[in-house]
């Protein structure tokens, strides 16, 4: 295995736990959890990935000063979100301007030429282009994790909010479903390759939520789904070629891109 | 007597065999559409009844029949919903909706039954225990049902807020014609309200229309004078 499978494998193991704790408190004590809990995900895998990707060839002190930004970054942003408890309908908004920033930050940090290290290179050829297999094996086991969310996050909101609820309301049925949806996703992941990389955050950044607004049959979802993955993944490969960004911060983008149309397009349904 | 939607043959129950059985050789029906309250002290097994009939619990000897699949069932159990969320009402019941793909009524109509659009950008926490039970009930009866099971729906309400919910679960039954099936200790209002009454003591158990419910027979069950506290079926009638 290359250097960069170690931390991309880390990084899934980690994300696992991260996610579940980040899901908990956001349905538990988050007003509009599906962005806060999307929000922290994609902060913390995006610090992640600017951490481990740097850390391999920049000196320690350069690392520490990178992930204590990163950490400063995400820490603000989760403290703001968890102690704006009025904040209500202008909540999404904020949680925009807070993946905005981050996403900017990220940007910013990238393009930095720190000592000398071309960091588009960094992103672009080890998540881009390199073609090792061990790479998308770490890449499948954490978003097979958070892609499954997109789909059924609406279900074990449910669960963690009231789990007698969610029996009533969901019952055992839903179970097939979840893992066809994660064979799916491990199939995306293994045939793409890499690009199943940005494919499987487009799930993400294409949640069930979305789709559910354009269909109210699970099949219409799904084909949703599958389209809305599809578009952003080329969008957010050829955004993220064309502007020469960094993969991380081109999935926050586009994360940001999906948050704000499906906040736009609640605006619109409610008024 | 209607269809019985719940037939019990003969049912005995322990939850252990060591243990003393709470029903022995029990044979009852509840009609289909009817409202039934089951009363009686702590530790009878009113809970346990209610498992029966739900299927948590399958009986040690005889058989209970059941005129419904379990997708058509809304059993409320005794517990506390919501503890600990701060969510938005909205967004919880934009979450059971989600799950769904039929519902008891037309949303709309079924915001406005459960009052709903008043409370829906209130966070859970912040709701009264009225509320929060008038919510509760919406979205277990989200899902069409032909039977509504009900643990102590009441507890922790104050009398009014008590008396809507019951007036609620009344306008319900009456406009889905489902079955209702409700564990409670408030007497006086199970005797208002329901049609038929179960009662479980320690020494006797009963199945009976409401207007045969008499203060002896409650007092048997309870091992205390009622006479005070109670007006029953048949002086609620008398009255002008």
């Amino acid at each position: 295995m290359t250097m960069w499978v170690y931390p991309i494998l880390f990084l899934g193991l980690l994300l696992i736990p991260l996610m579940i704790s980040g899901f908990f408190i956001s349905s538990k004590k988050m007003g509009f959890y599906v962005d806060a809990v999307s929000h922290s995900s994609m902060a913390i895998f995006t610090v992640l990935l600017l951490i481990f990707s740097v850390g391999q060839d920049l000196g320690p002190a350069t690392s520490v000063w990178l992930a204590v930004c990163g950490v400063g970054i995400l820490g603000a942003g989760i403290s703001f979100r968890l102690f704006q408890w009025d904040r209500q309908s202008q909540e999404p908004w904020m949680g925009e301007l807070f993946v905005g920033s981050l996403a900017l930050s990220a940007i910013v940090i990238s393009k930095f030429p720190l000592q000398g290290v071309d960091f588009d290179a960094l992103f672009l050829g080890q998540l881009l282009l390199l073609k090792q297999v061990d790479l998308h094996i770490g890449a499948f086991f954490a978003l097979i994790f958070l892609g499954a969310y997109g789909v059924y996050g609406n279900a074990w909101q449910l669960f963690f909010m009231d789990r007698e609820l969610y029996r009533h309301v969901y019952g055992a049925r839903r179970l097939p479903l979840v893992v066809l949806f994660f064979l799916m996703t491990a199939l995306i992941g293994f045939m793409v390759q890499s690009v199943g990389l940005i494919f499987t955050f487009a799930v993400l950044i294409f949640p069930g939520r979305l789709a559910h607004k354009l269909s109210a049959s699970t099949w219409g979802i799904w084909f949703c789904m599958a389209g809305g993955i599809l578009i952003l993944g080329i969008a957010g490969l050829r955004v993220g070629y064309v502007l020469d960004f960094p993969v991380g911060p081109t999935c926050a983008l586009l994360w940001l891109f999906a948050d704000l149309s499906h906040s736009l397009i609640e605006s619109v349904q409610k008024s | 007597m209607l269809d019985p939607i719940i037939s019990f043959d003969k049912v005995s129950f322990a939850y252990a065999s060591e243990t003393p059985a709470l029903f022995e050789d029990v044979s009852w029906q509840v009609s289909a559409g009817t409202w039934c309250s089951v009363l009686g002290p702590n530790g009878v097994g009113k809970s346990t009844l209610l498992k029966l009939i739900s299927g948590e619990v399958q009986p040690t000897s005889g058989k209970v029949k059941r005129q419904f699949e379990p997708h058509e069932m809304a059993y409320l159990p005794q517990y506390r919903a919501f503890e600990g969320t701060e969510v938005l009402v909205s967004q919880i019941v934009e979450t059971c909706q989600k799950g769904l793909s039929t519902y008891s009524m037309p949303l709309d109509e079924w915001a406005e039954v459960f009052e709903i659009d008043d409370i829906s950008q209130t966070r859970v926490s912040h709701l009264s225990e009225g509320q929060r039970q008038r919510l509760v009930l919406g979205l277990y009866l989200l899902k069409p049902a032909k039977i509504l099971i009900l643990d102590e729906p009441t507890s922790g309400c104050d009398i009014a807020h008590a008396t809507a919910i019951y007036e609620l679960v009344a306008s319900i039954r009456e406009k889905l014609g489902i079955t209702i099936i409700h564990v409670s200790h408030e007497i006086h209002q199970v005797l208002m309200f329901s049609k038929e009454v179960i009662c479980l003591g320690a020494h006797a158990r009963w199945h009976r229309h409401v207007g045969d419910v008499s203060h002896e027979s409650l007092e048997d069950i309870y091992g205390c004078e009622l006479h005070k506290m109670v007006k029953l079926h048949e002086d609620v009638e008398k009255k002008p």
